[in-house]
């Protein structure tokens, strides 16, 4: 809701008492000291009118947004501090993700390459690409389980170690756990993916010539 | 002239007499509260501090609609109207009232 519009509505409500007052008699300073006495706190009525719209969801948000940009607007300084540190933590993750990716590309691309003999073997004996390409992504997937699971319970550890950077959620969050491990394992399968694709494609007689 | 005798409203009748008033035309706040002063002879005052959340609430429902029009100083105010949602809920809103106060004379008056 427009706050400028409540305000002028309170403003018009304000403004009638007090020409009202003054009709019935009073000075301008004696009706506006009674009608200031009669409107009670202004803001709590704001407050009050706010509240009374509140249930509409966007409407909610748009006011802790507001709420949010206004507290950040009076601490400048800690808004600074707190956005320098979230980019921070957020290029690392990046970074931390984006070696974690290409860790396991490596890793399974060098496990396709020994295994070549074998895979042209499998094929020679009738596996199909699919075969192949489930053996390889399975064995990343099992990797990636591993270091998802060791991560996890590590964090619960580590996570001590920032809960003072944290607003809002806590240290284990549940939701936060499961969306990190769930994006994890889809970058894991994506980047093992690749590489069991070019195994998958390998040419049985080359394969098996290899070595 | 002694002030007359104010009587506090009934809880969830508010919402009731300021839908009854909007009904009677398009009007902005301060002349819902004078209204409901006069129709009631003085007895009933409706403070700004729950009327206007009232008819935020009410606005919010979808039972109000407002618009903003000159008065008649040359002032912007927000008139507020009654929806079709906003009349059948008064009309509901009436007859569920009238019933009660049906029930309640009944008992009050039973012994006389």
């Amino acid at each position: 809701m427009n706050e400028r519009e409540l305000d002028r509505e309170l403003r018009f409500h304000f403004d009638q008492l007090v020409a009202d007052y003054v009709r019935q008699g009073m000075t301008e300073a004696q009706a506006r000291r009674k009608a200031r006495q009669e409107f009670g706190g202004m803001d709590q009525v704001k407050e009050d009118c706010r509240d009374a719209r509140r249930t509409l969801w966007l409407d909610s948000t748009l006011q802790d947004i507001r709420f949010s940009l206004r507290s950040m607007r009076k601490n400048a300084a800690l808004t600074l501090t707190v956005i320098a540190t979230l980019a921070l933590l957020g290029t690392f993750a990046g970074i931390a993700l984006l070696l974690a990716s290409v860790g396991i590309y490596g890793v399974i691309s060098y496990s396709v390459s020994q295994r070549t003999r074998e895979i042209g073997i499998r094929m020679a004996l009738g596996a199909r690409p699919g075969d192949i390409l489930k053996s390889v992504v399975g064995q990343g997937a099992v990797l990636s389980m591993a270091g998802i699971a060791v991560g996890i319970i590590a964090s619960f550890f580590l996570t001590r170690f920032m809960s003072s950077l944290l607003f809002g959620v806590g240290r284990t969050d549940p939701l936060t756990f499961c969306a990190v491990a769930i994006s994890l394992s889809f970058v894991a399968l994506a980047a093992s993916f690749l590489p069991a694709l070019r195994g998958a494609k390998a040419d049985p007689l080359s394969a098996l010539r290899c070595e | 002239m002694p002030p007359p005798t104010k009587s506090d409203l009934p809880q969830g009748t508010l919402d009731l007499l300021i839908l009854k008033v909007i009904a009677l035309g398009p009007i902005h706040g301060y002349a819902i509260a004078q209204r409901i002063q006069q129709i009631s002879r003085e007895v009933l005052q409706v403070q700004q501090g729950s009327l206007y959340p009232a008819l935020h609430r009410l606005e919010n429902k979808g039972f109000l609609a407002a618009d903003w029009k000159e008065t008649e100083t040359g002032r912007e105010a927000k008139y507020y109207r009654l929806t079709a949602k906003g009349r059948a809920h008064l009309n509901s809103e009436t007859a569920n009232w009238k019933r009660l106060a049906t029930a309640i004379r009944l008992i009050v008056n039973f012994a006389d």
